[in-house]
């Protein structure tokens, strides 16, 4: 159940736009498998939208290939809409696609349409609900009586209510509160940590994806600058800024205080990690 | 004086169904006081739905109030004879950078607020050629939008709305979908528009670090200002702010957390720079 990515090439070909023949990404290649946590961070128009959405066929690459477990997803008669039920896509702004009368039935949508019995469509809905942090009580609310962070999780709960063996999510806290924004990512970690489902998210939040991803993918200009541990990426720190990236406040603190000579020990990246540094550089 | 002044302001929103029928009304804000001197910068916090974008829509009077009134610049925002006046007083950007770019040249885009309001086209190109300096983006001038990045389109939205001369610049989330040098970038020309311009800020975000910056923090929730305050003030009550659905900037969050572990260091750090000097006095002693 691994997405293999082989020498992808993709541009914009429609005809009277400004971006038409741009060159969006550029052979590209990298696999994931579903025991990781993966940022795919970089500057506006690095490419991390256009390339998500080639991992379950909304775009279809110039050049190259995709494998999603070693099959071709580009093979004639391959099944697109078992593709697409195993990776789930969640977009930005998804609490705009809400329209049903409650929550529940909204969530339903998804695996109604895959044609399941009804039995069996409720109750993948209201795992899925339970999974994103909704009680019982709250199933048969109004999508719009919900607050903006329970509105974003309940239109994510619509994608896992498919059962996807990823989850892939595209800024998924863009505007939410500081408070909804952290119910997003422990709901995130905590579907990680449980297993089942790789998690693949383009993030603008350095101090977020240093906190829950396991590893990042950096883009720019539509090819890979980095792959690897978030505590490596953040150690180029140079590099990062000069393409309109930043490392972690963390990673900055601590920085800051090594140049002022306070030893601490390097990749430090989260606030925890600078605490206990501190501390035990006082203790 | 007073740029802003808001008395007893309310406001709601009203769901009709399709004969019409009120289905529901939404108090969104509920008897707002809020005077806020000239040159002033305040940054509004608030959970999603607190009424925030609700307050800043009334300041140009794209929203009016059911009750109270808002005044800009001593002119009431329901006085109809005086709308364009509030509004060449009073500018506003938004979150999103590619909502609020039209023209397929950065100039035209920037210069069409002064066309707008029937500027004379020599006294135009001036302004245009001003605002884009003052964000940086002179070099830009004959580029296409589409080819910028978002805080690129961001500062030309900026420049568009300083084109028009306000003296009071409303800021919606606008940093909310860029990356990180982006919001920098968009940050560092505020606080220029502030401190040089003497332009007026009310700058909306939920980002407590921005927030941190400005001269005055004002939280909102369900409606109602429930803070306001010095940011220092504001972020040393951590517990109320997280009941409000907010947090600490991180250095704010840092520097409580090493002060429960028992470092000696004082209440009032807000930001990176205090934190590292506060952790180096230590080191000192």
């Amino acid at each position: 159940m691994s997405i293999t990515v082989k020498n992808i090439s993709y541009h914009y070909d429609n005809p009277g736009s400004e971006h038409s023949g741009r060159q969006v990404l550029c052979d590209i290649s990298v696999s994931f498998d579903r025991d990781s946590f993966t940022a795919v961070i970089g500057p506006t128009g690095s490419g991390k939208s256009t390339f998500i959405q080639h991992l379950n066929l909304l775009l279809r690459a110039d050049q190259g290939d995709i494998l999603y477990d070693g099959e071709s997803i580009y093979a004639q008669g391959y099944d697109r809409k078992k593709l697409r039920s195993r990776v789930g896509l969640v977009f930005q702004y998804p609490e705009y696609q809400l329209f049903e009368t409650d929550v529940l039935s909204d969530v339903s949508f998804g695996p109604k349409n895959l044609g399941l019995p009804e039995d069996e469509v409720r109750k993948r809905a209201s795992q899925a609900l339970l999974q994103v942090g909704f009680s019982e009580a709250d199933f048969h609310r109004s999508p719009f009586e919900l607050s903006g962070g329970q509105k974003r999780r309940a239109a994510i709960a619509g994608v896992l209510a498919m059962q996807p063996e990823y989850l892939i999510l595209d800024e998924p806290a863009a505007g939410l509160d500081p408070a909804g924004r952290r119910e997003l990512f422990d709901m995130l970690g905590e579907l990680h940590k449980k297993g089942g489902v790789g998690i693949i998210l383009v993030s603008h939040s350095m101090d977020d994806v240093a906190k829950y991803a396991d590893r990042l993918i950096v883009l720019n200009e539509g090819r890979i600058l980095y792959d690897a541990t978030p505590a490596e990426v953040f150690s180029h720190g140079k590099e990062l800024e000069s393409i309109g990236l930043d490392v972690p406040q963390a990673a900055k603190a601590a920085q800051m205080l090594r140049n002022r000579g306070i030893s601490l020990p390097e990749g430090l990246i989260t606030m925890e990690q600078v605490k206990t540094a501190i501390l035990d550089h006082f203790g | 004086m007073d740029m802003i002044k808001a008395q007893n302001v309310s406001y709601k929103y009203i769901r009709r169904d399709e004969e019409d029928r009120i289905v529901e009304e939404i108090t969104a804000l509920n008897n707002i006081d809020l005077h806020i001197p000239k040159g002033q910068f305040v940054a509004v916090i608030g959970h999603n739905g607190s009424g925030k974008s609700t307050f800043a829509k009334h300041i140009n009077a794209l929203l009016l109030p059911f009750d109270g009134k808002v005044f800009v610049d001593g002119m009431d925002t329901s006085d109809e004879t005086v709308l364009w006046d509030i509004r060449k007083k009073a500018g506003m950007v938004f979150q999103n950078p590619d909502n609020q770019i039209i023209a397929s040249v950065v100039e035209e885009d920037v210069a069409f607020g002064p066309e707008n309001i029937g500027i004379e086209p020599e006294k135009i190109r001036e302004r245009v050629a001003e605002a884009l300096k003052i964000v940086g983006m002179e070099k830009y001038a004959k580029h296409s939008p589409a080819r910028l990045s978002g805080g690129q389109k961001q500062r030309v939205a900026i420049a568009g709305a300083l084109a028009i001369l306000p003296q009071c610049l409303v800021f919606d989330e606008s940093t909310a979908m860029l990356d990180p040098v982006g919001r920098r970038e968009v940050m560092n020309v505020v606080k220029k528009l502030n401190k040089e311009e003497k332009i007026t800020v009310i700058f909306i975000t939920h980002y407590m670090e921005e927030a941190a910056m400005a001269d005055r923090v004002v939280v909102m929730d369900r409606g109602k200002i429930v803070m306001d305050a010095a940011p220092a003030e504001v972020f040393a009550d951590s517990e109320k702010l997280s009941a409000l659905g907010l947090e600490l900037p991180q250095a704010a969050q840092l520097a409580q957390e090493l002060r429960q572990a028992g470092l000696p260091l004082c209440a009032d750090i807000i930001d990176t720079e205090t934190l590292v000097e506060a952790i180096c006095e230590l080191e000192k002693k």
